[in-house]
């Protein structure tokens, strides 16, 4: 039987951040790197919470986070 | 495919793409003891489903899956159809 | 090594017949950025990798790729299953009807063979991750190019399930090149943001 672990939004509650300085753009890297030039840097992403499986599916990611639809950001809108 | 088939592979395939999401996370994140937790768990759930499926309509796995005489693994419909 | 479950990653149903459409995406299927160039890359860098993490990543995704593979291969498959030679010839595929009849063969949209020059396996860490980072963005370019010529659900689906998978698999070898980068850096030099007031 599997625990209840969805919180009343159908999500799961995430981890409690206790980085004393938070940068609110990342909260997984309180510290980045000086960035180097000539270098490329993606962020980390942090898990908080999970879509539900049937949800997940759908959307094709089961994390909020990286749930971005055709056409949720301009820049890939960008026709030649 | 019948309403029942179709609903458990649904689930099936949703508890399964959790665990390959979560694994991709893992892989940059190995030290993430909750995810590790959720993955674990998902595998449990999976399992469950997989064993209610594969009682009524045959083999998923090549590996590890049980089937009964004659050989199921090759009767139809196969995924792409 | 891998083992066979017999079963898609995401559904692929699709209830009405489109050669046209077939000949379009059959291009992630053996086009220069499609699963089969993907996976082939991905599988083939992973020897070379020096990180745990980064083995593990490229082995991984380029395991999904193959599960990515089949669900283009079922899409071309059903949208010209049952589809007579004149209206295939009707709807362009006449070329790959004389070669293939109802086959899936890996080729591009325009019609040319699936070869490995559409990959590269450097050996250079950072190199490969670059290459793999703009693979995934071919690629969500490739579907989002797809999804506008579709106007059929059950097409437009998958393609947009396959599309959302680039994003995640950028998102996740821009950690792996981070990894390496942090690494291997020879001096680390750090920036914090201020405390907050109280």
């Amino acid at each position: 039987m599997m625990p209840n672990i969805y919180d009343n939004e159908g999500s799961i509650p995430g981890m409690q951040m206790q980085a004393m300085h938070m940068n609110p753009q990342c909260p997984c890297e309180p510290c980045m790197p000086m960035p180097k030039l000539a270098h490329a840097y993606v962020p980390f992403q942090c898990m908080t919470c999970i879509y539900p499986p049937l949800k997940g599916l759908y959307a094709g990611t089961i994390f909020p986070e990286l749930d971005r639809p055709y056409g949720e950001d301009p820049e890939y809108l960008l026709d030649a | 495919m019948d309403e029942n088939r179709e609903r458990l592979m649904r689930e099936i395939m949703a508890a399964d793409f959790t665990i390959i999401d979560l694994n991709l996370y893992l892989d940059t994140h190995p030290n993430d003891f909750r995810a590790i937790m959720l993955r674990n768990n998902f595998i449990n759930r999976s399992v469950m489903l997989r064993n209610e499926y594969e009682c009524m309509y045959g083999p998923i796995n090549a590996q590890l899956s049980m089937s009964k005489c004659p050989w199921q693994w090759i009767k139809s419909p196969w995924p792409w159809e | 090594m891998w083992v066979y479950e017999k079963k898609l990653e995401y559904p692929v149903r699709i209830r009405t017949c489109n050669p046209k459409m077939a000949k379009y995406i059959i291009s992630q299927y053996g086009g220069p950025d499609g699963e089969l160039a993907a996976s082939l890359r991905y599988l083939s860098q992973r020897f070379s990798m020096p990180t745990d993490e980064t083995k593990a990543i490229l082995n991984d995704i380029g395991t999904e790729e193959l599960a990515h593979l089949e669900m283009v291969g079922s899409m071309v498959y059903q949208l010209t299953r049952g589809v007579p030679a004149d209206v295939l010839e009707k709807e362009g595929l006449g070329a790959y009807y004389t070669d293939h009849d109802h086959a899936v063969y890996p080729m591009s949209a325009a019609g040319v063979p699936f070869t490995a020059a559409y990959i590269q396996s450097k050996g250079d860490v950072i190199a490969d991750l670059h290459e793999d980072l703009a693979a995934e963005q071919k690629a969500r370019a490739t579907y989002e190019n797809l999804i506008n010529l579709a106007d059929d659900p059950d097409v437009i689906d998958p393609l947009r399930f396959l599309r959302e998978r680039e994003v995640v698999h950028f998102q996740r070898f821009g950690e792996a090149l981070r990894l390496v980068q942090d690494k291997f850096a020879e001096k680390k030099f750090y920036m914090t943001t201020p405390m907050p007031r109280m």
